[in-house]
This record gives C-alpha cells, structure tokens and sequence, in this order.
C-alpha cells in the first residue's frame, strides 16, 4: 500500500509545524520519514527528495544515526530509560562521546524542557518517579541535550492531562525559538494554539493544505479541508 | 456522502442563525412602527415602540451568551468561526436599530402628529429596505446583496443631506420674512427632524455593518469593513 502521496512542503526553521488529520492518514509516518524512522519498518520504500539543510536525508552517504542527532524525536507515550533523571539526559551526550561541562549542559537541557526547578534536587532519582507529565518534558530534555536542530514530536500530550498539556504546549513555543519544531497532533485546538503553518493530511496520504496555521483555521482554500476542520467528513 | 458529525454543534449554529434573523425581524417591525407613528402621531404606537425596546435588549443578550457558549465550548473554526463572529458582531447593530426605533417613537410623542418632512416616511422606507437587504444577505448567504447594500448606502446618505439642507434653508427663509416667527416651537420640529434624519442615516449605516461582516463571513473578506 502507498502511504503518502503529493506531499510537497517546505517546513520554515525555528518556527512550529503542525501535522492534523484524521488517523491514517499518514502524518505519523510523513513525520517519521523526516529523521528515517521508517528505515527501521521492513518492506518500508521511499520515493522522492526530503532535504534538510539542502541535502536529502536518504542520499546514499547519510548515516540515519547521525542524521537522528540533528533530527531529535519525542513520542506519544513518555519512554524515559530506566535510570537516573541526570542519566537520562545525559545519555546522548555519552553516547557521542562528547562528556565536556556534563553538568552544566544536563542542568541547561531539563531549564529549557521546563523540568529543572521541579527536579534539580532530585537528579539521582530514577525517571520512572517522575509524573507523565514530568516525564515527557525529561524525553524533551534528553532530545535538545544533544543540541538538534528539528525536533519531531508525534502526538506528544495525547496521554497527559490539560495541566501537563499546557506546560508542554508552552515549551514547544519556547522552543522553536532556537528549534524547528514539527508536532503530529490529534487535537486541532492544539495545532491552532502553538503553530504557526499547518499541514492537513487527509485520507489516502495526501497532503491537502498547507498554510499559516490562522489561514487553515480561519479561512483554509479546500473544501475537505473545511469539512474535516468543522467536523463534516466524508 | 458528506457525513455530518457534532449533529448538536451544527443544530446551534442553525438555531444561532436564526436567533439572529428573528432579531433584525423584530428590529425592522419596530423601525416600521417608529416610522408610522411619527407619520400618524399615533401616541399609543409609538409608547408601543418605546415599551418593546426592553424586548430587543433581551434577545441580544441571549445571542450574545450563545456566541460565547459556542466559542468556549466547541471551538468553532474556518467558516462556522467566521458565522459566530460576524453573528456576535450583526447582533449589536440590530440591537442598536432597536435603539434608533425607540428615537422615532420618542419623536412621535413630543409633536402633534406632523413630522413637518415628508421626505422623512420615504427615507425611513429606504432606510428598512437597506436592513431588510442586508438581513436576507445575512440569512441566505448572497456575498453579491452584501455589496449592494454598501453601494447603495451613499444614495441613503444623499438624501438625508439633501432633506437636512432643505430644512434648514426652510428655517433660514422663514426667519428672514417673519420677524416674530422665530417661536421654539418651530425651532423644535426643526431640531426633531434633523435628528430623525440623522438616525436614519445611521440605521443605514447599520444595515452596511451587518453587510460587511456578512460578506466576511462567507468570503473572509474585510473589504467593507471600516
């Protein structure tokens, strides 16, 4: 089966993208094409160009593992590891052998996931303590610790309730001050709240609009996209 | 096949239309009524009209909490966003029509039955006809009518110019040939008529709002906004 088609977009850095449409539709693995997620699904094939920077991620000399230290990743469900807040953030940097001001760059990383005044006396504890809510933004805290350019979040408040929404909602404004963020959502009021251009994928994997997020919700140019956007679908 | 889901979000979109066309109906009868009453000096009618101010009042009210139910409360996006703002708009400018109404019944008591301008009655019938116009763009969606009744408002402008000039030269004239003419009374149908005319004009204006977030609800297009 194909599960994207027509999906042209030019996604603006350091700025937010929302990705809405109903499930199926394939914005989930549109999202997962970006950092080459899908490369993990067998059978999986691509066509097509996606550049970052001007190259195209899927060029024969890109290595994916690299190319997923510029491209971070945050899921729907929290998956910190099972060790220690200070590990969890560090982890990547140990991981690139790159152990220069640890403490300094795990204290910066869990300021700017909005997590540090909540936990900074507890960085021994084990991720596993921390409310979901907590622990999302310590997944948020281990993405930026390696210092990405893009982040990429797949439904990433689906599972938390409206206070850890909001929080997670202002840390993704405040971090597409210095970060792309491309956020796979469900909630259109969500996509509506924190982005900036908005992307409708509908049935079949074809991406439809995409526009300033205030033209989609106030005025989108497609008839489907109206539909689907004020509950008519067909 | 569209399927139509929140079947309860899209009845209180309609019931909201509707809220807001039984408003301008009750704000055009009052108009009509003001009109009449100061056409016939009926005092009775034009008390009517004053008393059924409080009405209109209430019905705005109610739209007004029904625009903010359904923002709160279901997020209304694209053109139904586009439908409650404009309604929440339209529904202040009925409500003021409702207002001016209450003038031409406030008119009607203080003469004896002469308005003393009989361009008044045919002003006052463009004037409705503007917001009737406007209501029915409102109501069946017609982007064109929108536009019409903001064309055709300089004509209503027009004639409420022309009619002011021509009392007031009335006024003019009057004084020079008569020396003991100059008695309040006149003074004060003259000042009558004038604000009759100026509400007038201004009920066209309203009736230009209600064309103007119209079409921005069915085009989102602020062309005639000002």
């Amino acid at each position: 089966m194909q599960a994207l088609d027509g999906v042209s977009m030019e996604i603006p850095a350091e700025q937010v993208t929302a990705m809405i449409g109903p499930s199926g539709c394939g914005k989930s693995t549109f999202l997962r094409c970006i950092n080459r997620m899908n490369d993990l699904v067998e059978a999986a094939r691509i066509e097509g160009e996606l550049l970052f920077d001007g190259k195209n991620v899927y060029d024969g000399d890109v290595d994916p593992v690299a190319l997923r230290r510029h491209i971070g990743m945050v899921f729907q469900h929290p998956n910190p590891f099972p060790k220690s807040i200070y590990d969890n953030v560090a982890y990547g940097l140990r991981v690139q052998n790159d152990t220069d001001n640890m403490d300094e760059r795990v204290e910066e990383a869990l300021k700017r996931a909005a997590l540090w005044d909540e936990v900074s006396d507890q960085l021994d504890k084990s991720a596993l303590d921390l409310s979901g809510g907590q622990q999302q933004r310590l997944c948020i805290a281990r993405a930026i610790a390696v210092d990405p350019n893009v982040i990429l979040m797949d439904e990433p408040a689906s599972a938390l309730d409206p206070i850890a929404t909001s929080k997670i909602e202002d840390l993704i404004e405040e971090l597409a001050e210095d970060y792309t963020v491309i956020i796979v959502t469900h909630n259109m009021q969500q996509a509506a709240r924190i982005s900036d251009k908005t992307a409708v994928f509908l049935t079949g994997g074809e991406l439809v609009e995409f526009d300033d997020t205030e033209t989609i919700f106030e005025n989108p140019e497609y008839q489907r996209v109206e539909d689907y956007i004020t509950g008519k679908f067909g | 096949m569209i399927v139509v889901a929140r079947e309860q979000y899209q009845a209180a979109l309609d019931e909201l239309r509707a809220a807001v066309v039984a408003l301008g109906e009750m704000a055009i009868d009052q108009l009509e009524d003001g009109l009449r009453a100061l056409e016939t000096g009926d005092a009775d009618l034009a008390r009517e009209v004053i008393d059924g101010d409080g009405a209109i009042n209430d019905r705005y009210l109610a739209i007004e909490d029904e625009c903010i139910d359904l923002l709160a409360l279901q997020q209304p996006v694209a053109s139904d966003l586009r439908f409650v703002a404009a309604s929440f708009k339209i529904c202040t400018d009925l409500e003021r029509v409702g207002d001016l109404a209450t003038n031409l019944g406030e008119y009607a008591l203080s003469t004896d039955g002469n308005a003393g301008e009989p361009d008044v009655q045919a002003i006052g019938e463009d004037a409705r006809d503007q917001l009737r116009a406007a209501l029915d763009a409102y109501q069946h969606g017609d982007a064109a009518a929108c536009r019409t009744v903001a064309a055709r408002d300089d004509d209503l402008d027009a004639l409420c110019q022309r009619a002011s000039e021509r009392v007031v030269r009335d006024l003019l004239e009057r004084e020079a040939g008569d020396d003991a003419w100059a008695s309040e009374r006149i003074l004060d149908d003259v000042s009558r008529v004038l604000l009759t005319l100026r509400d007038l004009e201004r009920v066209g204006d309203h009736a230009v709002n209600v064309a103007a977030r119209s079409l921005y609800m069915l085009e989102s297009d602020s062309e005639l906004l000002y």
